[in-house]
């Protein structure tokens, strides 16, 4: 018997959307949150994990987050110990009007769990910029108006940040001891595959989502019965 | 992609309705089919195209129970639409969505469908909700018998007459769909595949009626099937006549209605390109003798295609009554006057002064008939790719301008209203289905689906003014950063503010917000008529009467089947 469950694009995302509502309700922007881990899944990079690993922390109150301006090009983010996963879009949004005026910008990212969804800020790229993202010992880059990244392992953990570039001014040099993890052809292939056959969750992870969108159900009764249809 | 032709290059001379007047709520629910509805264009394509459909294999035993496979094939593509019909016991015969069990569950798939895969197919398929399909089907469906009047059809057929045309009139189908499930529901695959993998049916909701299609073809052959086992010796086939007459019945509630509020972009396009063929006849349609002609015996058409639709709403008899009585009126007026007519422009601004939003709608939908050649072209700007992006460096400042310039109508909501925030939209533990509650007396508010356009609007311009109060402006970006919970809305207005049409302006959230309105709108594009409101929240209706049968399909088919009438009895033979 199967221990996964193909989904489509469009089960994931409802899905995802529907977790996202059940933690915060609509204190934040949730489908642009189901958007990142879907697109992180489609691509096979493992976001229904990503998400998994932090579900219980998800709707904690942030402690502590800020955004500082440290120079003309630099912006350090305090996470405050809390999920990436539910500020990594507006992030992006400070970022791209933050670099738009000045050709390059740079976002250091301290104190976030979860900073593997800081490569869904790839797609930045769509919008005319290079993007260049670490998080652990992974380096993510990718130059404008491509679809997909390049990823890295760079042997050693560098912290998390942020790079956004725009015409001919490069992204960082990439250390020697990298090793390519994935190309962009390998990410292209997955996402295409992931539409052709649907994505792949294990029952489990199926499951454990599931049980938390099941929170903004609402249990059915005679009145809510009424005038649906018979 | 646009294939417009030469004369409509300069479409910005055009003149469009203004969105207050389009984007009402009272006025959405008031639009018919018209030719670029789903169904009409679906048909005029197979026929263009020449699809080749077969009933490949009808595996009934006298009863009409069994499987039916039909081999569909398309310029780029192959499929197979499966059905399976069984004994369902009346007592759980139900419209609701959230029934167990059907007459006839169906599916649409790619390829061929071997033993093994009819196998997979048959274990899933009739579960509906409950089973999984794979990503080779994409469409997923089910339906009831009208019982009476499909044992009524199956006795008369079986008697050697053809059935009576006003018991027909009276539920003008066999059959009824109570959901028709597409984009990646239940393992189906995506849009974006059908797009990418399918494109001959890449157009909007193309799978879906080509479900309700063959549902449809399905119903006249059981029915003639069941009628030669019951009395092989005196059985007729239906004639064709009264096939066409027959359509297929729907059951639409409230689960479509969040679409319209979840896919802005979509239905202001679908808006936009009814409105540009408006525009065009507006600007390029001639009064021409044959013209005014064949708006005339269109209108006879519509006219005599209301007064014989029957429903057991009071309201709706009277809305249809009132429609004819209008367009007589306003017929015998048109005729008197047609000489000196500058243009259709009078038409249709006679129509605004002296007749409510149905009839106006009810001769711009005959308008739109007139003229293929204005129209029909529109059809492949149907689809688009729907993104809802924030502008990062829009100061707030010209945020709050775009709401008071183009969401005045959500500024002017009086919240503070009784009523005005009675009705709470949620999805049920019931198979999730959208329901409204009572806010003050239901449980669930708490959880409530964020449909509200209007008052999350006027929410955001609050808190926009607010801060700007107390700070210097701030771009959109920084904004979003420190109030999360408006980026949502500001994307969308920032995106919606681009469209010529907008939003639905509506306050969705009223104690007396009448979802029917919604319903209407939608399936009007679908190409649905005979609205038969069950309640302000659903409605049956019916999809495909007095279209062509499968087998008229050809280059040469007649596409205008709108607004069908009764056949004359004497074109339908005894026997």
């Amino acid at each position: 018997m199967s221990r996964h469950i193909d989904l489509s694009h469009n089960e994931l995302k409802y899905l995802l959307k529907t977790v996202f509502e059940g933690a915060f309700a609509h204190s934040r922007d949730i489908g642009a949150m189901a958007e990142t881990i879907w697109w992180l899944e489609a691509c096979g990079l493992g976001g229904v994990t990503s998400l998994l690993s932090v579900l219980n922390d998800l709707n904690q109150t942030p402690g502590g987050a800020s955004l500082t301006e440290l120079g003309p090009h630099d912006l350090e983010f305090f996470g405050g110990g809390r999920p990436l996963i539910g500020r990594v879009d507006l992030l992006c949004d400070v970022m791209r009007e933050f670099a738009s005026g000045k050709g390059y910008a740079r976002l250091q990212i301290r104190n976030g769990t979860g900073g593997d969804v800081i490569v869904s800020a790839m797609r930045c790229a769509a919008h005319g910029f290079n993007v260049y993202a670490r998080w652990g010992n992974r380096v993510a880059r990718i130059l404008s108006e491509q679809s997909f990244p390049e990823i890295f392992e760079i042997g050693v953990n560098q912290g998390t940040d942020l790079v956004l570039t725009m015409g001919a001014d490069p992204l960082p040099d990439l250390p020697a001891s990298k090793r390519r993890l994935f190309g962009a052809n390998d990410l292209q292939d997955a996402f295409d595959a992931s539409l052709r056959d649907g994505i792949q969750v294990s029952l489990e992870n199926y499951e454990a989502l599931t049980q938390y969108a099941a929170k903004v159900l609402v249990p059915a009764s005679e009145a809510s019965r009424q005038g649906a249809g018979e | 992609m646009m294939s417009a032709g030469a004369h409509f290059i300069d479409e910005v001379e055009l003149n469009f309705r203004p969105a207050s007047q389009v984007m009402d709520l009272n006025r959405l629910g008031t639009l018919y089919p018209y030719p670029l509805s789903f169904m009409r264009s679906l048909l005029r394509r197979i026929s263009r195209d020449q699809w080749v459909i077969k009933r490949s294999d009808l595996s009934l035993d006298e009863h009409g129970y069994g499987h039916a496979l039909y081999d569909i094939k398309t310029p780029r593509g192959h499929f197979t639409y499966v059905i399976f019909a069984k004994y369902l016991d009346p007592d759980n015969r139900s419209d609701r969505v959230i029934a167990e069990d059907w007459d006839m569950t169906v599916t649409l798939c790619e390829g061929t469908v071997d033993a093994e895969r009819l196998a997979f197919l048959k274990a899933n398929v009739p579960l509906q909700e409950k089973g999984r399909v794979d990503k080779k089907c994409f469409v997923l469906s089910r339906a009831n018998k009208s019982a009476r009047n499909f044992n009524y059809v199956v006795d008369r057929l079986a008697s050697g007459e053809q059935p009576d045309l006003e018991v027909m009139a009276k539920v003008g189908y066999l059959y009824r769909t109570t959901a028709v499930y597409g984009s990646g529901k239940f393992g189906l695959c995506d849009w974006q595949k059908v797009c990418r993998d399918y494109p001959d049916f890449a157009y909007p909701f193309a799978g879906e009626m080509f479900s309700c299609f063959l549902i449809r073809d399905f119903s006249l052959v059981q029915a003639d099937h069941v009628a030669a086992h019951k009395s092989p010796e005196t059985a007729v086939k239906m004639s064709e006549d009264v096939k066409r007459y027959v359509g297929i019945g729907n059951a639409t509630g409230l689960g479509m209605a969040p679409y319209l509020i979840n896919h802005p972009l979509l239905i202001n396009n679908w808006i936009e390109v009814r409105e540009t063929a408006l525009a065009r006849i507006k600007a390029y349609g001639q009064l021409s003798f044959d013209k005014c002609e064949q708006f005339h015996c269109l209108a006879q058409k519509a006219v005599q295609h209301l007064c014989e639709i029957a429903t057991d709403n009071d309201a709706q008899n009277d809305i249809n009554s009132n429609a004819c009585a209008d367009m007589r009126a306003c017929l015998a007026w048109f005729e008197e006057s047609r000489a000196s007519l500058r243009g259709w422009t009078c038409l249709i601004e006679h129509t605004e002064q002296h007749y409510g939003s149905e009839t106006q709608e009810l001769v711009n939908a005959l308008l739109l008939e007139l003229y293929p050649e204005y129209v029909n072209d529109l059809e492949e700007r149907l689809n688009i790719e729907e993104k809802y992006e924030l502008v990062p460096d829009m100061p707030i400042s010209q945020l709050a301008s775009l709401i008071e310039t183009d969401y005045g109508w959500a500024l002017d909501l009086d919240f503070s209203k009784d009523g005005a925030v009675g009705t709470f939209w949620y999805r049920s533990e019931e198979k999730m289905e959208p329901r409204l509650g009572s806010r003050f007396e239901e449980e669930g508010a708490e959880k409530e689906m964020l449909l509200g356009i209007g008052w999350e609007v006027q929410s955001c311009y609050k808190v926009i003014a607010d801060y700007r109060e107390r700070n210097v402006d701030c771009s959109s970006a920084r904004f979003a950063f420190t109030h999360p919970q408006c980026r949502y809305i500001m994307r969308r207005i920032q995106t919606m503010s681009a469209t010529r049409y907008g939003e639905i302006r509506a306050n969705l959230l009223d104690a007396d917000v009448l979802p029917i309105h919604l319903l209407r709108c939608k399936l009007s594009f679908f190409g649905v008529g005979k609205f038969d409101p069950r309640s302000r929240m659903w409605v049956r209706n019916t999809m495909f009467q007095g279209a062509p049968l499968l087998d008229d399909l050809s280059p040469s088919c007649e596409d205008h089947w709108c607004f069908p009438i009764k056949p004359k009895l004497e074109d339908v033979p005894a026997h």
